[in-house]
């Protein structure tokens, strides 16, 4: 029976049960303390799956956040967050839904792990209790560092002189090779056009840096 | 009674929890030994008379679809110098997108074109038979080169079929949709590893380019072209006319032609050692001016692609560059060979400009050029 209900654990956290088992399991999971940890264990190794954990995860957050929500009031649950589609297959997010509110803290913390994982690369910070409910929404705001090189890749060299000189080469090359090679699918000037538009879209960048 | 079993493990074995099973039950015929050998003769003999007419087949149209693959390059080159047409197009290069706006006129005064980035600074190149025209922000300068219509609007067409099939194979890819038209796909896959593959989209109706892919040898494009819309008119419209129009640009910024390139053959510096296929196709001796030096520039191809070099003296506050670097589909090598700067820029792969760069020597290694 144990392993039955694993099972319905796991199944549930696929989005692969029908309402009234998803119902039966989540139930379950709200009543007893070792189907609420199997629960998290799979959203751990789920994230750990999917290279999304935190470099040191922290195993009691989940208990931090119950013990944090306790002083909470609690809230209440809109009628579209309840299943309402029987003998259907209920995708993931919504079935995590209804684990809100029969299992508010196992759920959230799930949903921690799962935020913090995202995009943090740096370790997650351990918070102190009453800041909990207000740091977790904050923590995947850290931003990708690499956004503005994806726009303005240019020639991997570093002097600036030198990456000039190879736009000036290019620029040639391109003009003076048209009649050498068929160059099957490349209009003419294409590349002349084309090429030092990242260095244009940096000086506009740069221009907008400054107002 | 056969009965195949097929097991999926999902991943979750760690922890011992699921395992979803999947039975599939088949194989269950029956075979009495006479109707095994009756049925095996007969099967023997349709398998074999398949296998022959596979590879007869296969080999004869293999060769059509190479014939067809070159015939629509032909028509893509006929067609880029005979239709009046006007589109969009996206150009990407490494991760970086362009659009572009392209007018192309072929009527009985020649043909004339413009190109105008969409993105960013505002930037143009119109052509037409008397010269090319550069509007490039960025420089603070228009250029303007002038030269023949030979080589402004060079004629383009597969003649040295032979030359070719030694270094690349031509296939008929299959039927597509760009820009709302139908296109055929041709694929044109390098024999070595000297040079890149080509995709191209050819319009089925006029034979015009609608999408094109430089592919490196694991089949990743690195320069890409697709048109999202493109209209073809028999005869060119006003606006048309006036969009491929110099007269204004010249008339008005009294544009200095900047000094042409001068053809030559005389040159000091040799190319031994090339990669298989290349040759030297022209070399030019650029004038030098205020700001740049006097260079040389010797241009190679194998056909399809091509590879320039570029030689100039090293000024002693000049930056060298030494070795290599790359943007899209372009490689470029560069080195210092006695006091000068040689730097070989081409779309082909690093170690065909690498090659060509450690190929070039002083004509006479005992004198300095």
């Amino acid at each position: 029976m144990a392993d039955n209900i694993d099972e319905n654990v796991s199944a549930l956290r696929d989005g692969e049960l029908l309402a009234d088992e998803a119902q039966k399991t989540i139930d379950k999971i709200a009543g007893e303390d070792a189907s609420l940890q199997c629960w998290r264990n799979y959203h751990l190794i789920s994230d750990a799956l999917r290279n999304n954990l935190p470099d040191n995860p922290s195993h009691d957050l989940a208990t931090r956040i119950s013990l944090a929500l306790e002083s909470e009031p609690s809230l209440e649950l809109g009628p579209s967050l309840r299943p309402s589609t029987p003998n259907k297959v209920i995708p993931f997010p919504r079935v995590l839904r209804p684990a809100v509110g029969f299992a508010m803290a196992a759920s959230v913390a799930a949903v921690a792990y799962v935020g913090l994982g995202l995009h943090s690369e740096a370790p997650v910070q351990p918070v102190t209790l009453p800041q909990v409910a207000a740091t977790v929404p904050a923590a995947p705001a850290t931003v990708p560092q690499n956004l503005s090189k994806v726009r303005g890749k240019q020639w991997d060299v570093q002097q600036p002189n030198v990456a000039s000189k190879l736009n000036d080469y290019l620029v040639n090359h391109d003009e003076y090779s048209l009649s050498a090679g068929v160059r099957p699918g490349m209009l003419p000037n294409v590349r002349i056009v084309g090429y030092e538009q990242s260095e244009a879209a940096l000086t506009l960048d740069a221009a907008a840096a400054v107002r | 009674m056969n009965e195949c079993r097929v097991t999926l493990y999902l991943g979750r074995d760690a922890v011992g929890q699921r395992q979803v099973t999947v039975n599939q039950v088949g194989f269950r015929h029956q075979q009495g030994p006479v109707s095994r050998t009756a049925h095996g003769r007969a099967w023997w003999w349709a398998y074999f008379s398949l296998i022959a007419l596979w590879v007869w087949g296969g080999a004869a149209l293999a060769d059509e679809s190479h014939q067809t693959a070159r015939q629509w390059l032909d028509k893509v080159a006929t067609a880029a110098q005979t239709f009046n047409y006007q589109g969009t197009f996206i150009y990407r290069r490494d991760d970086q997108l362009v659009a572009m706006r392209i007018v192309h006129v072929a009527d009985q005064a020649g043909q004339r074109e413009r190109l105008v980035s969409l993105n960013g600074a505002l930037r143009e190149v119109i052509r037409d038979s008397n010269g090319t025209v550069c509007i490039l922000p960025e420089r603070k300068q228009f250029t303007l080169s002038q030269g023949g219509a030979q080589k402004h609007f060079p004629a383009k067409a597969f003649e040295h079929v032979a030359d070719f099939d030694k270094y690349y194979g031509f296939n008929l890819g299959g039927k597509d949709r760009i820009a709302g038209r139908l296109a055929r796909v041709v694929l044109i896959e390098p024999r070595d590893g000297y040079r890149y593959g080509y995709r191209v989209w050819v319009d089925e109706s006029t034979g015009l380019l609608l999408q094109s892919d430089l592919v490196n040898e694991k089949g990743v494009a690195l320069e890409q072209m697709m048109f999202t819309a493109i209209d073809v008119h028999t005869t060119p419209t006003v606006d048309m006319l006036k969009a491929v129009s110099m007269e204004d640009l010249i008339t008005e910024k009294v544009l200095p032609p900047k000094p042409p390139a001068v053809a030559t053959d005389a040159s000091v510096w040799k190319l031994a050692a090339l990669p298989q296929g290349f040759m030297v196709a022209e070399r030019y001796h650029h004038p030098g001016g205020d700001a740049a030096p006097a260079l040389e520039h010797i241009v190679l191809t194998d056909g399809m692609a091509s590879v320039s070099v570029f030689i100039e003296p090293l000024g002693g506050k000049d930056q060298r560059f030494e070795g290599s670097s790359h943007m899209g589909a372009v490689n470029a090598y560069g080195a210092v060979v006695a006091d000068h700067q040689l730097t070989v820029v081409g779309e082909v792969p690093m170690a065909t400009v690498q090659m060509i760069g450690r190929a070039v020597a002083p004509r006479n290694s005992g004198e300095q050029p």
